[in-house]
């Protein structure tokens, strides 16, 4: 190919069920990681590594979290950067089966107390993340070099590869199966995860889409840069440290901590800046996203405390995960899900006569006021969840049905669009 | 400027506020600001667009008959982008906010992407393929343009 278009995709956009499947199958897990944490009981913040409450966990980020950011990551990496994965179709269709199977059998396994049942879905897991860390880290070195977003997505790819490596490693020990023995993966993998591969992710996918779609001034340059890197730096320095068991080692996390929390206020502060002044479900969410990021970041520091209350820990991965992540992720939700709709309708409808002409619009694909209910819910189960830590008894079970209701109420909005496509494809072919 | 990069990308701003006072005069009710508002809009858009129809995309597939492909896919994206304001022109003359806000919020994000693509890939790209001198002709373009979209509204 002549040097001047390298990596030039543009006309290489996936096909609607690449990404599509991917951020469909989302919400049946996030329901299942509601009735699942109801089941763990009021017990959970304290027994954050019991079984129940890590099943539960892992339906959250890997059937809902990763599964929609690989989802994303297919259509995202040909706007921002003109790259393609290779062979989408056939990576989107194993990477998506092995992780649906991987996310289910794994989480099944952990809460029935079914050590084979760990062991194989752990390895559906990793040979998933591993395919997929591969073949999209391909698609990142096609894509338009210079990028920070591109960079970001390439260095979160690599944290999922080693998170996942890590979990796995974590996982087979747990099933008692033949692993190598890596002092404390259970506790690394946590770390890449949160930090890396959904931080990172996220922070790469904001350069990107916060100015695009609400019309701020772009995160400034040193931004871009430095905040990933401090990230990864951080997590690799404290890989090294933690298991040598030096002392003062959680302290090597402090950069990640920053960072994180510098990305959040960065953020906040775009927004107040913005053009587009009317009111967006996606903003309303990226706020609440940056709001419980903050919360968790302030919950993690005495989590790292000798002899701390191991709730805590569990009120800065509750806030996280489904404070910051779901909240990040349906955010654009509502927009990817009708866009990715309405293009395939202009693709397919281009050779009927007139039909261009009656294509729903973005808003009658998925109702803004839809988008809105949704996330009056997502906001009530985050706020329940962090509650729950201190009143287990009373709010867990509310906390846990709410979760379920959020991610029931996106499906339903998620599918009336799918259907709202397919009419306006039935009324332009009978 | 120095760079096609620089200069379109600049130019992408500009219609981008013109876009965001349309839709805060909408959502206000404000119509008689939001017909002007869409007029500055549109014009600053289709002079944009005109510019890299006529001149850009033209002077990158006679050097690289590869870009007919990325250049055909903006070329589509951008017969959307005129769809969309005519449905804009229409909601305004019948002052309905809803179908208004619905096919702005559509052509916001069908805009957007479609300008990070350019911004990060094909202006780039074109910087390299054309160099220098393919700048002044484009600032002429869009010059122009102007010219001719402010003698016809004035």
């Amino acid at each position: 190919m002549l040097a001047g278009l390298a990596g030039l995709a543009l006309d290489r956009a996936p096909p609607l069920g690449v990404p599509l499947r991917f951020l469909l199958t989302a919400p049946a897990f996030g329901v299942a990681a509601g009735i699942a944490l109801v089941a763990a009981g009021p017990g959970a913040p304290v027994a954050r590594l019991a079984g129940s409450v890590v099943g539960a966990t892992h339906l959250f980020t890997l059937g809902v979290v990763t599964m929609v950011m690989c989802g994303a990551l297919f259509q995202l990496l040909a706007v921002v950067g003109g790259g393609s994965v290779p062979r989408q179709r056939q990576v989107a269709a194993v990477t998506h089966a092995l992780l649906t199977g991987g996310a289910a059998v794994l989480a099944a396994g952990l809460i029935l107390e079914r050590q084979p049942a760990v062991g194989v879905g752990a390895l559906l897991a990793l040979a998933a993340l591993m395919a997929f860390a591969a073949a999209a880290g391909a698609g990142v070195r096609t894509a338009a070099r210079g990028q920070e977003t591109v960079r970001a997505m390439g260095l979160a790819l690599a944290a999922l590869a080693v998170a996942a490596a890590l979990g796995a490693t974590a996982a087979l020990a747990r099933a008692g199966w033949p692993a190598p023995r890596l002092p404390l993966a259970g506790h690394l993998h946590q770390g890449w995860v949160l930090a890396g591969w959904v931080g990172v992710l996220v922070m790469g996918v904001a350069w990107q889409v916060v100015p695009m779609f609400q019309m701020t001034p772009p995160y400034p340059a040193w931004a871009r840069r430095w905040l990933p890197r401090a990230v990864m730096g951080a997590l690799a320095v404290w890989s090294a440290a933690a298991p040598a068991a030096l002392p003062g080692a959680a302290l090597a996390l402090l950069p990640a901590g920053l960072a994180l929390g510098a990305f959040a206020v960065l953020t906040l502060r775009l927004q107040t800046q913005r053009r587009r002044r009317l009111p967006d479900a996606t903003l309303s969410a990226w706020r609440l996203a940056m709001i419980s990021l903050l919360g968790a970041l302030a919950c993690a520091a005495p989590a790292f405390m000798p002899g701390a209350d191991p709730r805590w820990a569990y009120a800065a991965g509750t806030l996280y995960l489904a404070g910051f992540a779901a909240s990040a992720i349906v955010g654009m939700l509502y927009k990817i899900v009708p866009f990715l709709l309405w293009l395939d309708l202009h693709r397919r409808l281009q050779p009927v006569p007139g039909a261009l002409g009656r294509v729903p619009h973005l808003r009658q694909l998925l109702p803004e006021t839809r988008a809105r209910r949704q996330l009056r819910l997502q906001a009530a189960a985050v706020l329940l969840l962090a509650l729950s830590v201190l009143w287990p008894r009373l709010l867990l079970l509310p906390a846990g049905l709410a979760l379920a209701a959020a991610w029931a109420v996106m499906g339903a909005v998620m599918l009336g669009a799918v259907r709202a496509h397919r009419a306006a494809l039935g009324r332009a072919v009978p | 400027m120095s760079t096609i990069t620089d200069l379109l990308s600049v130019d992408h701003r500009r219609c981008d506020e013109h876009f965001a006072e349309a839709e805060t005069a909408v959502g206000r009710g404000d119509w008689a600001r939001a017909a002007g508002e869409l007029a500055a809009f549109r014009a600053a858009l289709e002079r944009h667009l005109s510019a890299e129809e006529s001149v850009l995309f033209p002077a990158l597939e006679a050097r690289e008959p590869m870009a007919a492909g990325p250049t055909g896919v903006m070329r589509e994206e951008h017969r959307h982008m005129r769809a969309l304001l005519d449905e804009l022109a229409r909601a305004v003359a019948a002052r309905d906010a809803e179908s208004y806000l619905g096919a702005s919020e559509t052509l916001l994000v069908l805009m957007q992407q479609h300008n990070a693509k350019e911004e990060h890939v094909l202006y780039p790209m074109s910087d390299r393929v054309l160099g220098a001198e393919a700048v002044a002709p484009l600032e002429r373009a869009l010059a122009d343009a102007q010219a001719h979209g402010d003698a016809a509204t004035g």
